[in-house]
């Protein structure tokens, strides 16, 4: 009998000290990880304020907002109640409106605007665009006349420019791809392609009945690459622009280097 | 005797593990989709009837299949 009590015991010992350790499993996921912090933690994280673009992205990635409506509000100040400018979507040349951004707050984004002067930002409201991203971005070096390409880290296609002659330069500064227009003529001025940029030129105010818009564009005289030629854009060849025509998105970040 | 007790001691011994496991694995079950999931990548509202406000990963630029037919008036 007391043999019994004590296997008894024992055996009921075990069985507590199983269900206990059952329990304790409740502390920790399947993986062995424990859980750092309460659900939702990463949302407080992004809401708790204004962030550059890409931080839960890939590395070197941009953020494009493109209107959904036919205009769009642009405020001074985020959460201004007051509208600052409205802007049409299609845009002048007749492209839906992009942005890219350039931080966020909640509902709310900051876009480097198409506008003088050059370099301008507004925020909208992120319910009045769709975002998408570009790990894409194109860097022009005006003093060795030269693009590049990227994807992230990665080179894709380097190759020469013309830029600006001393009396019409091509500004320095960070843009974007507002839209992409085929001449009618592919061997005139402009190549077989020019993409829009975000900016203007510093001295042109009016040009060909435009407003002194920027853009990288073909070109019908190849031989003046790689010098100053131009009245403030930036040429590429032909083979070039075709090929960014091909596999560049609209709001694209444009670099050109000082 | 000996038999029974042995056997009552087992049984409730398995019992309490059984009843561990069980809420352990409750806890830590697979969460199921909210009923109007937000899209992949993307972070859900932090409140209710809040909209989504911090992309996780956007999708990807499409890259422009048409060009806009047009006689341009950059700076050139």
């Amino acid at each position: 009998m007391r043999h019994v009590k004590v296997h008894t015991a024992a055996l009921l010992a075990a069985g507590l000290l199983a269900g206990l350790a059952g329990l304790a499993g409740c502390g920790s996921s399947s993986d062995g990880k424990s859980e750092d912090g309460p659900p939702g933690a990463d949302h407080r994280a992004a809401a708790a304020g204004p962030q550059q673009p890409g931080q839960t992205q890939r590395r070197g990635s941009a953020e494009i907002a493109t209107v959904r409506g036919r205009r769009i509000a642009v405020h001074k100040h985020e959460g201004d109640s007051a509208i600052w400018k409205t802007l049409s979507s299609p845009n002048e040349m007749g492209a839906t409106r992009v942005f890219l951004v350039d931080a966020q707050d909640g509902d709310w984004l900051k876009v480097l605007l198409p506008i003088r002067p050059n370099g301008s930002t507004g925020w909208v409201k992120a319910s009045d665009v769709t975002l998408s991203s570009t790990a894409h971005r194109v860097e022009i070096d005006p003093k060795a006349f030269k693009f590049t390409v990227f994807d992230g880290d990665k080179v894709l296609r380097t190759g020469k420019v013309a830029t600006g002659e001393g009396g019409t330069p091509t500004p320095a500064g960070r843009f974007y791809f507002t839209e992409l227009v085929k001449p009618p003529n592919p061997n005139g001025d402009y190549g077989a392609y020019a993409f829009g940029l975000s900016g203007f030129s510093p001295t042109l105010k009016t040009f060909a009945g435009g407003p002194g818009q920027l853009a990288v564009h073909g070109t019908n005289n190849a031989s003046a690459l790689g010098g100053k030629a131009s009245h403030g854009c930036v040429r590429v060849s032909n083979d070039d622009i075709t090929w960014m025509a091909k596999n560049l998105a609209i709001g694209t970040p444009v670099v050109v280097k000082e | 005797m000996r038999l029974k007790s042995l056997l009552a001691a087992v049984a409730l011994g398995v019992g309490l593990a059984g009843t561990g496991l069980a809420a352990a694995e409750a806890t830590t079950a697979t969460p199921k989709p909210a009923t109007s999931p937000a899209a992949p990548g993307h972070l859900v509202p932090s409140r209710p009837g809040a909209k989504p406000s911090r992309p996780g990963r956007l999708p990807m630029a499409v890259p422009p299949g048409k060009a806009i037919p047009k006689v341009p008036n950059y700076t050139g």
